[in-house]
């Protein structure tokens, strides 16, 4: 069963990575021509709109269309993922009913996961004499998993739709007040603090980029400004203690200017290595920190936010997000090397890992 | 031991890099041949070739997510590991991945 969890999230983290360049690339077709707008005073761009205003109109209109696909995409990769190509077919029907029929997101990765795995069982299953073996992924393997999909697409439509709908209302309604605003903010940020790119900070990120193909766009600038932090964290520090810093650490610092500048956790990682058990609280408070600012000081998106220092400019009140991201990152950078000397020689390996611990799996 | 391998996060930005390289340096420390390859963004970096797949003693796989042109492995024993422990703890996870490939040929 673990092993079936494990497996299934590697599905779900390919499906995740096929959408992020079409909900990034489609985000900025629509959020670039809404900041000329105001650039030259146009507050917005509607379709009454001629001339070049019409224009930026329309190729805002594209933008959206863009954001539309992303559940398809998403369940079809997932699919894809599972069962290679003659679950993909599928795996778009998946996504596009799910949209159509507001089951969403949760429509999407559900058809998608029993599409995928139906191909897979019958591929294992199914045994067809050879001179009839070219119909398998051209006929029967994509009929199962289309089939499927339509079948159960239709059949869970009703209730799906239902908890769908149930459940982005009530995330929606989170966003809007104040308070559940920020209690959101600080789990979100603690959790993106606390292991990096491990498990639980893909969680968070993962159910923040999951809700961007409901239009829930806010817990995901909490994400992104604490992703920020840890990274900019430990630059912060190594160039307000540099004693504190080896050589060979110093220079990784200077990465994770680029780092914290385009959004990578991961940055933070060989510091945090030093010494976990006393890093991980001081990266865990400081990313928390900072999402508790930034939505304390009121900033939503209301389109995709991206990630990264220049993230604010998708944002609605974008000052809050550069302090958030500050204050989070000034806090490592000032307490990390108060508790922590990074002049100790890194020998590679970490202590903290057993080698009875390390779980391998044959294919 | 002759190891190959490939390393892939999401998005192919950070982790995949890292675990790549931390693998191979921690071959280079136990004397093996490690060659791992990255499955970044935009396509494969140091990518192994299915000659010298064929040529190794095990395949490494550092993620948890999809593999693209996994028929280069065919015939090879394929182990994968969490990429965060082949950060964490390279030799260990060679040495561990070795062992069992020892022990599954007996």
């Amino acid at each position: 069963m673990k092993k079936f969890l494990l497996e299934a999230r590697g599905h779900l983290m390919t499906g995740i990575g096929y959408m992020l360049p079409l909900i990034i690339g489609s985000s900025l077709v629509v959020a670039l021509p809404q900041i000329i707008g105001l650039a030259f005073g146009v507050t917005s761009l509607t379709e009454d709109l001629t001339g070049f205003w019409g224009f930026m109109y329309n190729v805002q209109q594209v933008g959206w269309t863009g954001i539309g696909l992303v559940n398809t995409v998403l369940a079809a990769f997932i699919a894809y993922s599972i069962a290679d190509k003659p679950a993909i077919g599928a795996g778009f029907v998946a996504g596009a009913i799910a949209t159509s029929t507001y089951a969403g997101f949760l429509g999407a990765v559900i058809y998608a996961f029993i599409a995928g795995y139906l191909v897979k069982w019958a591929v294992r299953t199914i045994k067809v004499p050879e001179s009839l073996q070219a119909i398998m992924p051209i006929v029967v393997l994509p009929l199962i998993a289309t089939g499927a999909v339509a079948l159960i697409g239709t059949a869970l439509a009703g209730p799906l739709g239902f908890i769908n709908t149930s459940i982005v209302e009530w995330l929606k309604a989170m966003c809007a007040a104040d308070g559940s605003r920020v209690t959101m903010a600080i789990i979100l940020g603690a959790m993106i603090g606390f292991d990096m790119g491990g498990p639980v900070n893909k969680a968070a990120w993962m159910a923040t980029n999951v809700l961007l193909t409901e239009g829930i766009y806010t817990p995901c600038v909490y994400t992104n400004v604490a992703i920020v932090i840890p990274p900019l964290g430990y630059a912060i520090a190594s160039l307000i203690r540099k004693s504190r810093f080896s050589e060979e650490m110093l220079e990784s610092a200077k990465g994770n200017w680029a780092m914290g500048f385009v959004g990578i956790t991961e940055g933070a990682i060989p510091f945090t290595l030093v010494s976990p058990l006393r890093l991980i609280p001081v990266n865990v408070i400081g990313s928390a920190l900072g999402a508790g600012v930034c939505a304390l000081l009121g900033t939503t998106a209301s389109i995709s936010p991206l990630g990264g220092m220049y993230g604010f400019i998708t944002m609605n009140n974008p000052w809050g997000y550069i302090v958030g991201f500050l204050v989070g990152a000034l806090f490592i950078g000032i307490v990390a090397p108060l508790l922590v000397d990074f002049n100790v020689a890194e020998d590679g390996e970490s202590e903290s890992v057993d080698i009875d611990d390390i779980e391998i799996s044959f294919e | 031991m002759k190891v190959v391998g490939t390393a892939a996060c999401p998005l192919g930005l950070a982790h995949t890099p890292m675990a790549a390289k931390a693998l191979m340096k921690a071959g280079e420390k136990l004397g093996w041949d490690v060659k791992i390859e990255q499955m970044s963004a935009t396509g494969f970096i140091n990518k192994i070739t299915r000659e010298e797949a064929q040529a190794s003693d095990f395949v490494l796989i550092a993620s948890d997510q999809k593999i693209e042109e996994m028929d280069r492995f065919d015939g090879k024993p394929v182990i994968r590991v969490d990429i965060n422990t082949c950060i964490k703890a390279p030799e260990a996870v060679l040495k561990k991945c070795g062992a069992a490939v020892e022990a599954k040929k007996q």
